[in-house]
């Protein structure tokens, strides 16, 4: 007796697994772009769900969806560490350029 | 219990945007407020000087950047969605940004061949500006494909 609905049940997962890749293969090489702190993790993120697609293939639902939140750990630890730094650059930047040292004068600065 | 299905293309453009349209918002924000205080600042030490004017490309540029941004991050959470407006929403900004860029090139190029102090663009300069043109376009092709691959009529109907 075949199960249909069953069968339903596992192509709807593996559509949805195949939409979770593409979402998270996607934001890794957006992290991979962010260097050089975002290349790491990206790669990282790319590493860890190379086989994703072949597990999705096979069915084998626990071992792709393993791999694809291994992965989203990755893209979200790497991205929320960039941005962080590229604020962090940033300010220091701002007050670089808006105040500058004590005791500068305009013979210092030219 | 499973996720949300959706055609590839709109996964991938709406995490794009998702990655591109924050950092514009804020490139736009602060360049906005760059042009408002460099407009000031001339304004103050220019006085009368018709020549003390602060090009305009410092005012579109960003405005553009910002609503752009603004714009591209809506419309990414509405394709994360797989919403039908996202998929509408998202061509008119890929196609706006692709716009923009060329826009920009073009202003940038043009500012190339009139920087002379004899009058007419020598032939190094002519080949800086083509070159320009050139890189603009390269960057602004990814946003005309994914404007179009969002209009495919196969799209159109998975989302509908």
């Amino acid at each position: 007796m075949i199960d249909y609905d069953q069968l339903a049940m596992e192509q709807r997962q593996c559509a949805a697994l195949d939409t979770r890749r593409d979402v998270w293969i996607t934001a890794a090489v957006m992290t991979a772009l962010l260097f050089p702190i975002g290349t790491l993790f990206g790669l990282g993120a790319l590493a860890v769900a190379r086989g994703s697609r072949a597990a999705i293939d096979r069915k084998d639902i626990a071992r792709a969806t393993g791999k694809l939140d291994l992965c989203r750990v990755f893209v979200l630890v790497g991205t929320i560490l960039t941005v962080g730094v590229l604020l962090w650059q940033a300010t220091a930047v701002y007050a670089a350029v808006f105040s500058p040292p004590d005791g500068a004068t305009e013979d210092t600065r030219r | 219990m499973t996720g949300s299905v959706r055609p590839r293309i709109a996964s991938v453009v709406a995490v794009i945007w998702l990655y591109l349209g924050p950092p514009w918002v804020l490139i736009g924000a602060f360049g906005l407020y760059g042009y408002w205080w460099i407009a000031g600042a001339v304004a103050e030490l220019g006085g009368n000087d018709p020549r003390a004017e602060v090009p305009l490309v410092f005012l579109w540029f960003p405005a553009c950047t910002l609503v752009l941004g603004l714009a591209g991050t809506k419309g990414a959470f509405a394709l994360l969605g797989n919403r039908e407006s996202g998929r509408f929403l998202m061509r008119l900004v890929n196609a706006g940004a692709a716009l923009m860029i060329l826009a920009f090139t073009a202003n940038w190029m043009h500012g190339v061949t009139q920087a002379s102090r004899f009058g007419g663009a020598s032939w190094e300069q002519v080949q800086m500006a083509l070159f320009g043109l050139l890189v603009g376009v390269l960057t602004a092709l990814p946003f005309i494909i994914i404007a179009r691959k969002l209009g495919s009529p196969e799209l159109r109907i998975l989302m509908q």
